[in-house]
């Protein structure tokens, strides 16, 4: 059965834009068999009393990953550094870097998932302005856009070429 | 390891529910940035044919873009159809496509790929560290995986959804007669 119902909008409406600041983007490519192991040296995170912000998990290569952790703003920005930086000292063929300050945006919006022209709506204004972005997700009814220090503001104003907030 | 991350490794972790997405076609892209417009040009074209796009990350290291997107398997032949076409743009007529095809090591397609959404996520590392080392010591094979505002959205085979549920079940606690939600209806958007 099908059922067709019809709603129009000029722009895409969301619940809101929000946007953060003072943060460090930290991404690991390492061996998909070390899989395990960074599970582990990410989950102690915990411990240290860090949540996260944003995380993405790609399989980069036939045998690499490409982990990308934001954490939330905390006081443990230090330890988490230093618990990712050992623990890639001590692996084989294991990449690490972390970029810092980085600034966040997230917006979310009603049933994203069902919609199309959603990514490409939160993409291209960023690409338009030439705005490099970091790091991205866009899942369930969330989009969420990291870009470098003092990049943010300027990405919000895109965003509204195409959104309303 | 932390001892005290052993000990919470042995507690289950209580979470309200998992989702079984429709079956997935899952392409991953490789960029140079910035010079490189292909992957937002891909996402573009893929917005001009009314293709939904359920499931996007990236990230960059160095010069390099890694991102990963998803569409419904039914939207696959619109796509191929896309990548042979010429562009709106005027560019010539298969520069995109043949850039992207042409290079393996650019663009990799994966048919068969279903989404296991988990919720609420509550912004634990324990719960993330927790299914990623487990699905790395059960041999399950992680395409992509992406956070959201309380969900975390993992990209496996399509056929192991339930097997993947199974597993999670050593770590998460779910409601008292809970089943993961497999999508009963599609709902698709024909026009702006």
């Amino acid at each position: 059965m099908e059922t067709i119902a019809v709603y129009w909008e000029p722009k895409i409406r969301v619940y809101g834009l929000t946007t953060r600041s003072g943060l460090s983007l930290y991404t690991l490519i390492f061996p998909i068999a070390r899989l395990a192991y960074w599970g582990g040296v990410v989950g102690s995170l915990e411990i240290k009393g860090s949540e996260f912000e944003l995380i993405n998990l790609q399989t980069a290569s036939a045998t690499t990953m490409q982990l990308c952790l934001l954490p939330a703003q905390d006081e443990q920005a230090a330890d988490v550094r230093m618990i990712l930086e050992t623990g890639a000292e001590h692996e084989e063929a294991t990449c690490f870097k972390v970029v810092t300050p980085v600034e966040l945006i997230y917006l979310h919006g009603p049933h994203f998932q069902d919609r199309y022209g959603i990514a490409d709506a939160a993409l291209r204004p960023l690409h338009t302005a030439r705005i490099p972005i970091l790091s991205a997700g866009c899942a369930g009814t969330s989009v969420y856009l990291v870009v470098s220090e003092n990049r943010a503001e300027e990405a919000a104003a895109c965003l509204s070429e195409t959104f309303v907030f | 390891m932390n001892e005290c991350y052993r000990e919470i490794g042995a507690m289950k972790i209580g979470i309200g529910g998992i989702k079984f997405s429709e079956e997935l076609v899952h392409i991953s892209h490789r960029t140079v940035v910035p010079a490189d417009s292909s992957f937002a040009d891909l996402i573009r074209r893929l917005a001009e044919k009314r293709i939904n796009v359920p499931f996007v990350c990236s990230s960059v290291y160095d010069d390099a873009a890694l991102c990963t997107f998803c569409i419904a398997t039914t939207d696959f032949p619109s796509l191929e159809r896309l990548l042979a076409a010429p562009s709106t743009l005027g560019e010539p007529a298969d520069a995109l496509s043949s850039a992207l095809l042409s290079n393996p090591e650019h663009l990799k397609i994966t048919q068969r790929v279903g989404t296991l959404t988990l919720f609420p996520h509550r912004r634990s590392l324990a719960l993330f560290g927790r299914i990623v080392e487990l699905f790395g010591q059960s041999g399950i094979i992680i395409h992509s995986l992406c956070t959201s505002i309380s969900a975390l959205a993992i990209n496996v085979d399509y056929h192991a959804l339930d097997l993947v549920a199974e597993v999670l079940g050593k770590i998460v606690e779910l409601p008292e007669n809970h089943a993961p939600f497999r999508p009963e209806f599609c709902v698709r958007q024909i026009s702006t």
